[in-house]
């Protein structure tokens, strides 16, 4: 049985740590979420959420970031809606991670984690916002 | 009576309803337009008792308009107001309606095929029921949080409210109508800051969840 959980805060640096201890709050104890998966859906909200702050309302007095939480027993989906620019995340820039360090680019990396710490990203916009969905498989019981 | 105004080659249909001749005494109006990206906007919404006593505060002593005090305002008329527990904005007590209606709007715009629509909050005090009504902030979520926390004790708005003015008393940072006529007063000056370009979304069939003032009084 799926449960669903809603924080809404207005896009700022400062509401990050709300939305950690809303992921804590909800996923930690559920079985199924081991320490590894809780971190990598952790970083993934982090860098999603900071990608809304830093550019999603960039050069506009901030709106709102909407997450939504859905957990069940195989699976935990979370949803960021924003209501800023739109973004394009198939036409981001790829990172060379394989770059020496001191040629790297500052920045560039989120979409990066994000994709490295869930099992799917999906994004749409429409005149209702824009929505990040990303899904993450929990650790299944070994039969016996 | 109740009127439709929707004239073709317009983006906008108004609908009003008085219980006399005189449009002063217009208790309900709602005028919806398209907007440039094939969304939709809430242009105007009013919801008054029609048998409450009506204050001028949307013309001057001279019968200038004032907008609903946002060009001009009408001091004596605005403190009426207050005094009789209204908030910045209103001519005649709420008539309470406000959650059929935004039901309403939102089965109304749902069989047009619309996800969405948007608004420009008045006042601190509208914002404050929109958000209650379900909406979120296209613009403006952090400068809701940012009066929350300066009309704290110690808090910069906080500091400027004085017993001796009448739309700065000091209880004011305690209620929704408090704040919003100290608001409406430019008290936001003190932080270098306008009530404007406020914009707000509402998902429709979703509540958004907004509580940018919690436990707060009316």
């Amino acid at each position: 049985m799926a449960s669903t959980h809603r924080i809404t805060r207005a896009a700022h640096l400062e509401a990050l740590n709300d939305f950690r201890e809303f992921i804590v709050e909800h996923c930690a104890g559920n079985a199924g979420v081991t320490d590894e998966i809780l971190y990598d859906i952790q970083l993934a909200v982090d860098e999603a959420c900071t990608n809304i702050i830093m550019h999603g309302y960039a050069g506009m007095d901030p709106g709102s970031v909407i997450v939504d939480l859905e957990i069940d027993a195989h699976k935990i989906i979370i949803s960021l809606t924003d209501f800023g620019h739109a973004f394009e995340p198939d036409s981001a820039p790829v990172p060379d991670v394989n770059a020496p360090i001191e040629e790297r680019e500052l920045g560039g990396f989120g979409l990066f984690f994000i994709r490295q710490s869930v099992d799917d990203v999906k994004y749409r916009t429409s005149e209702d916002g824009n929505t990040m969905t990303l899904t993450k498989n929990l650790a299944q019981p070994s039969g016996g | 009576m109740v009127f439709l105004n929707a004239e073709s080659n317009s983006e906008k249909v108004l609908i009003t309803a008085r219980n006399s001749p005189d449009p002063a005494d217009e208790f309900f109006a709602l005028e919806l337009a398209d907007n440039a990206l094939n969304g939709i906007e809430l242009n105007l919404i009013v919801l008054n008792g029609p048998a409450a006593p009506r204050f001028s505060i949307d013309y001057t002593e001279n019968g200038q308009a004032t907008m609903f005090g946002t060009l001009k305002r009408n001091l004596k008329a605005e403190e009426e107001a207050k005094n009789a527990g209204l908030a910045p904005g209103q001519v005649r007590a709420g008539l309470g309606g406000s959650r059929v209606v935004f039901e309403q709007i939102d089965t109304f715009l749902s069989m047009l095929g619309h996800r969405a629509y948007f608004l420009e909050p008045l006042t601190y005090a509208s914002a404050w029921v929109f958000e209650r009504r379900g909406f979120a902030y296209v613009r403006g979520h952090k400068l809701m949080d940012d009066i929350q926390r300066e009309f704290q004790p110690g808090g910069a708005l906080h500091q400027c409210l004085d017993d001796g003015l009448a739309f700065r008393k000091r209880d004011q940072a305690s209620t929704v109508r408090g704040r919003a006529w100290a608001i409406h007063d430019g008290i936001l000056d003190a932080l270098d800051l306008r009530w404007d370009k406020i914009r707000m979304v509402k998902q429709i069939g979703r509540q958004a969840g907004v509580d940018t003032f919690p436990q707060a009084v009316y």
